[in-house]
C-alpha cells in the first residue's frame, strides 16, 4: 500500500460526503427507485404479452424479447442489486428493503447477500477471501498459479457470461464445496449445506418453471416462440449483468492484495482498497441506471449503501477527493473498459 | 392459513419473487392511489384543526373494510415524510358511532395528537397531508376500554394528564350514545397546566348529558394534587389511567395506599424517550427470536451485535463494520446511535445495522 497517504485524512473526507449526501436523501429518492420499479413492471409485462403477438408480426415478438430482457436487466441491477444492499431500507417501506427483498434471477437474494454484500464488499479484491475474483474459475492475476485449464480460460469467461444468473446462484454452494471438493477449514461457513441445497434448487426451480414452462404454455400453440424468447431475454440480461460487473473489477489497473496487506486496515485504508479495486464506465443518464450504477463502481465499493439515485451526484467530488489525495480514479468509455478486460483474461491465460 | 392466502404466497413467489401479489403491483397501485399500501388500511383526511399551538385534531374517513374501533382502541397511524414511511400510534379520541356536524354522512375517526416541535413526526405531520389526501392506518388495537362486564354498581375513575385524556373523550361520547345511560358513577380526574385542557366544551356538554359524570379539571400549579382528587376512590373502583409514565406511577402509588386491587387498574401511558443510560451504563432491551421474547440489559457503550453476543444471543452477521447489511434486524420501537456517524435514530420501527448501533433509549429488537 501507499505509505504517503494521510488515510485518517481521507476517511473523514468520504465520511463527511457520505454523510453530506445522505442529509439530501429523501422524497426525491423515494420517487425514482419506484418509479424505476413501475418501469420495470411495464417492460416486463408488456414484453410477455408481445411475445405472444409474435403470432400478428415478428417484430412484435422481436420488441417483446427486448422489453422483457430490460425489464429483468432493470430487475436485476438497478432494483434487486440496490435494495438488497440496503440503499432503500431508510424509506421504512414493507416491499423495498434489503431485508425481503428477492429478484428476478436463479439466485436466492440471502445467499447473494451473504457473498456479496459481506464477503465482496468487505475483503473487496483480496486474494483468497473475495471469491469475486475471478469467480473460482478465472486466473486474472499473478497472486494465482498458472494451470492448464487456463489455457481455454476465454471459453470458460464466455460460458459463464451466458450462464451468469446460475453462475451467480452456484457461487455459495462452491465456496462452500457443497457438491464437489473438500470444505476448507479455515472458512466459517453460517449455513447449513442441505440448506443451501434446498433454497438454490428452490429458487432457480422456479425460475424455471416460470419462463420455459408455464408462460410457454400459457401461449398455447406459440409455446416455442415465448420459450425461445424467454430464453433470449434471460441471455441478453446475463451476457449484460456479466460484462458490466466484470469491466467494475478487472480492467488492467485494478488492483489486488495480499491477506496480509489488510490485516488491522484503518477506515481510510479500507476506503484506499476499495479505490483501488473498482473502476467505473463512462456514459449518459440512461446506461448508469441500466447497469444499476454499477458504471459507479468506484463509488458503489467506498459507499455500499448510499442510495443508487445518489452515485452521479457524488462521483465528481469522489473524484475531486482523490485527486487531492494522488489516488488514481479508474474511469473510461464502455469499449476501452471492456477490451482491457478481455486482455486481462487472455494475458492471465497464459503462465 | 388459509386457501386463498396460501395461494397468493405461491403465485406470488413463483411469478414475481414477492410475498405477496399485491406487494408486486404496489408500486403501480400507488401511481392511482399514492397512499394504496398493502398492508395497511387507508383513510381520507377530511380536515384537521388547531386545538392548540401544540395540539392538532385530524378528522379522518377510513376505508369501509377498517374495523371499528372499540372506544379507548388505538391506531398506527402511517405517514410518508420526505420519503419515508413513518409510524406512530395514537389514541382514538371519537366514539365510534359519533356523528359529526362538520362531515354529516362520514364515519369519522378523531386524532387527537400533541405535536412537538423537534419531533420527526408530528412536526412534519401537518406539511405532509392536506385535505383530501390519504394516510394508512392499522386495524385498531389495544385492550384499554371499559369491559362490558362491569357491574353497573361498580365506580369507574377515569385519570388522565395531558394529551392522555383521548381514550376517555372516545369511552365518554360512547356512553353518551348509549340508549340507555350507564348507572356507574363515573368520575373524570383531568390534570394539565393552566389553559391547557382539551375538549372542556364538549366535557361540559357531556357533563349535561350524562348524569352519573363528574367531571374535575385540575391544574397541578394550583394545588390541585392526586391525593384530594382520588380522595372518593374506593376499592370497589374500576380505574383506568392515561398520561405519562411518571403520572401513572403517581396514580399508582395513591391506589395502593388504599389498598386499591391491581386487577382492577387498567394505564395507557407514554414513555417521553429517556436519552440517557441507566446509571450503571446499561440499557434494557426486549428482544424477540423467533416468537420468543428475553429481556436484557446491555451495556451502552458496546455496539449492539458485541453486547448480544456477550450474553450468548448470536445474530447474524458478516463484516462487523456496517457495510454488508447482514447483522439487520428490526427495531421496533427506542432510539439507536450509529456509531459511525453519530446520528441518533427515530423512535418508530425501521430497520438498523446491529454492528455499528448502540442503544440511547430502551429498545424493542427483532431478529
Ligand atoms: S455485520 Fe456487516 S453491516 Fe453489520
Amino acid at each position: 500500500m501507499n505509505k504517503n497517504i494521510n488515510f485518517d485524512l481521507l476517511a473523514n473526507e468520504l465520511d463527511e460526503l457520505k454523510r453530506q449526501t445522505l442529509t439530501e436523501v429523501g422524497t426525491a429518492d423515494a420517487a425514482y427507485i419506484r418509479n424505476v420499479i413501475v418501469w420495470q413492471r411495464a417492460l416486463e409485462w408488456g414484453g410477455r404479452v408481445l411475445l405472444m403477438l409474435g403470432v400478428i408480426h415478428p417484430l412484435c415478438w422481436i420488441v417483446g424479447v427486448l422489453s422483457l430482457a430490460s425489464a429483468k436487466i432493470l430487475d436485476n441491477m438497478e432494483i434487486g442489486h440496490n435494495v438488497l444492499h440496503g440503499q432503500y431500507d431508510w424509506m421504512n417501506d414493507p416491499h423495498i428493503n434489503s431485508r425481503q427483498f428477492d429478484w428476478d434471477i436463479a439466485c436466492d437474494g440471502k445467499s447473494w447477500q451473504r457473498i456479496h454484500n459481506y464477503e465482496h464488499h468487505t475483503y473487496t479484491n483480496v486474494i483468497g477471501k473475495d471469491r469475486d475474483f475471478g469467480y473460482g474459475l478465472l486466473r486474472l492475476s499473478n497472486d494465482f498459479s498458472w494451470r492448464v485449464k487456463n489455457l481455454w480460460q476465454f471459453l470458460t469467461y464466455l460460458n459463464l457470461s451466458m450462464l451468469f444468473q446460475w453462475g451467480v446462484s452456484y457461487h455459495e454452494l462452491a465456496a462452500e464445496r457443497v457438491f464437489m471438493g473438500k470444505k476448507k477449514q479455515d472458512r466459517p461457513s453460517k449455513i447449513d449445506p442441505s440448506e443451501l441445497k434446498r433454497r438454490f434448487f428452490s429458487k432457480g426451480g422456479k425460475q424455471l418453471f416460470k419462463d420455459y414452462l408455464l408462460f410457454p404454455l400459457l401461449a398455447g400453440p406459440l409455446f416455442l416462440w415465448v420459450l425461445c424468447g424467454n430464453l433470449i431475454a434471460n441471455l441478453i440480461r446475463n451476457l449484460w449483468t456479466s460484462t458490466i460487473i466484470f469491466c467494475g473489477h478487472f480492467t488492467s489497473d485494478v488492483h489486488t492484495f495480499s491477506q496480509a496487506e489488510c490485516e488491522n486496515e484503518t477506515q481510510g485504508q479500507w476506503y484506499y482498497r476499495q479505490a483501488l479495486g473498482s473502476s467505473n464506465i463512462l456514459g449518459g443518464k440512461l446506461f448508469h441506471i441500466f447497469t444499476g450504477h454499477l458504471s459507479f463502481q468506484i463509488e458503489h465499493h467506498l459507499f455500499p449503501d448510499l442510495p443508487s439515485s445518489r452515485y452521479q451526484q457524488v462521483a465528481p467530488k469522489v473524484q475531486a477527493i482523490f485527486a487531492r489525495h494522488g489516488i488514481a480514479y479508474h474511469t473510461g468509455p464502455f469499449l476501452r473498459q471492456y477490451s482491457q478486460v478481455v486482455k486481462r483474461i487472455l494475458r492471465y491465460s497464459l503462465p | 392459513m388459509n386457501l386463498l392466502t396460501r395461494l397468493n404466497q405461491v403465485t406470488a413467489k413463483t411469478l414475481f419473487h414477492t410475498d405477496s401479489i399485491g406487494s408486486y403491483f404496489e408500486p403501480i397501485m400507488q401511481r392511482i392511489k399514492p397512499a394504496w399500501r398493502t398492508h395497511c388500511f387507508r383513510a381520507q383526511v377530511l380536515g384537521h384543526q388547531l386545538l392548540r399551538a401544540d395540539v392538532v385534531q385530524l378528522d379522518l374517513s377510513a376505508d369501509k373494510a377498517w374495523p371499528q374501533a372499540i372506544a379507548g382502541q388505538h391506531v398506527l397511524l402511517t405517514v410518508e415524510i420526505n420519503g419515508r414511511l413513518m409510524t406512530r400510534p395514537f389514541s382514538i379520541s371519537s366514539a365510534p358511532d359519533q356523528s359529526h356536524s362538520r362531515y354529516p354522512k362520514k364515519r369519522v375517526i378523531r386524532l387527537t395528537i400533541k405535536t412537538h416541535v423537534d419531533g420527526a413526526f408530528t412536526a412534519k405531520l401537518l406539511a405532509n397531508i392536506t385535505a383530501g389526501s390519504y394516510v394508512n392506518l392499522s386495524a385498531p388495537q389495544g385492550e384499554f376500554a371499559v369491559s362490558d362486564r362491569i357491574q353497573p354498581s361498580t365506580p369507574l375513575w377515569f385519570v388522565a394528564a395531558g394529551s392522555g385524556i383521548t381514550p376517555f373523550m372516545a369511552m365518554l361520547n360512547q356512553m353518551a350514545l348509549l340508549p340507555q345511560q350507564p348507572q356507574n358513577p363515573i368520575n373524570l380526574v383531568y390534570f394539565a397546566k393552566l389553559g391547557e385542557h382539551l375538549y372542556v366544551d364538549e366535557l361540559m356538554a357531556l357533563q349535561q348529558q350524562l348524569n352519573q359524570l363528574k367531571v374535575q379539571l385540575l391544574i397541578r400549579k394550583n394545588g390541585d394534587n392526586l391525593a384530594d382528587a382520588l380522595s372518593d376512590c374506593t376499592v370497589q373502583s374500576q380505574v383506568l389511567v392515561c398520561g405519562p409514565g411518571q403520572f401513572k406511577q403517581d396514580v399508582d402509588r395513591q391506589l395502593d395506599a388504599i389498598n386499591h386491587p391491581l386487577k382492577q387498574r387498567q394505564a395507557e401511558y407514554f414513555q417521553a424517550p429517556v436519552m440517557s443510560q441507566t446509571h450503571s451504563g446499561e440499557q434494557h432491551i426486549q428482544l424477540t427470536q423467533r416468537g420468543k421474547q428475553t429481556q436484557l440489559t446491555l451495556a451502552t457503550n458496546n455496539s449492539l451485535l458485541n453486547g448480544l453476543e456477550q450474553q450468548g444471543i448470536s445474530a447474524n452477521f458478516g463484516c462487523r463494520i456496517g457495510v454488508c447489511h447482514q447483522c439487520q434486524c428490526i427495531k421496533k420501537s427506542g432510539v439507536v446511535r450509529n456509531m459511525r456517524t453519530g446520528e441518533i435514530s427515530q423512535q418508530g420501527e425501521q430497520l438498523i445495522q446491529l454492528c455499528i448501533s448502540q442503544a440511547v433509549t430502551p429498545l424493542e429488537l427483532e431478529l
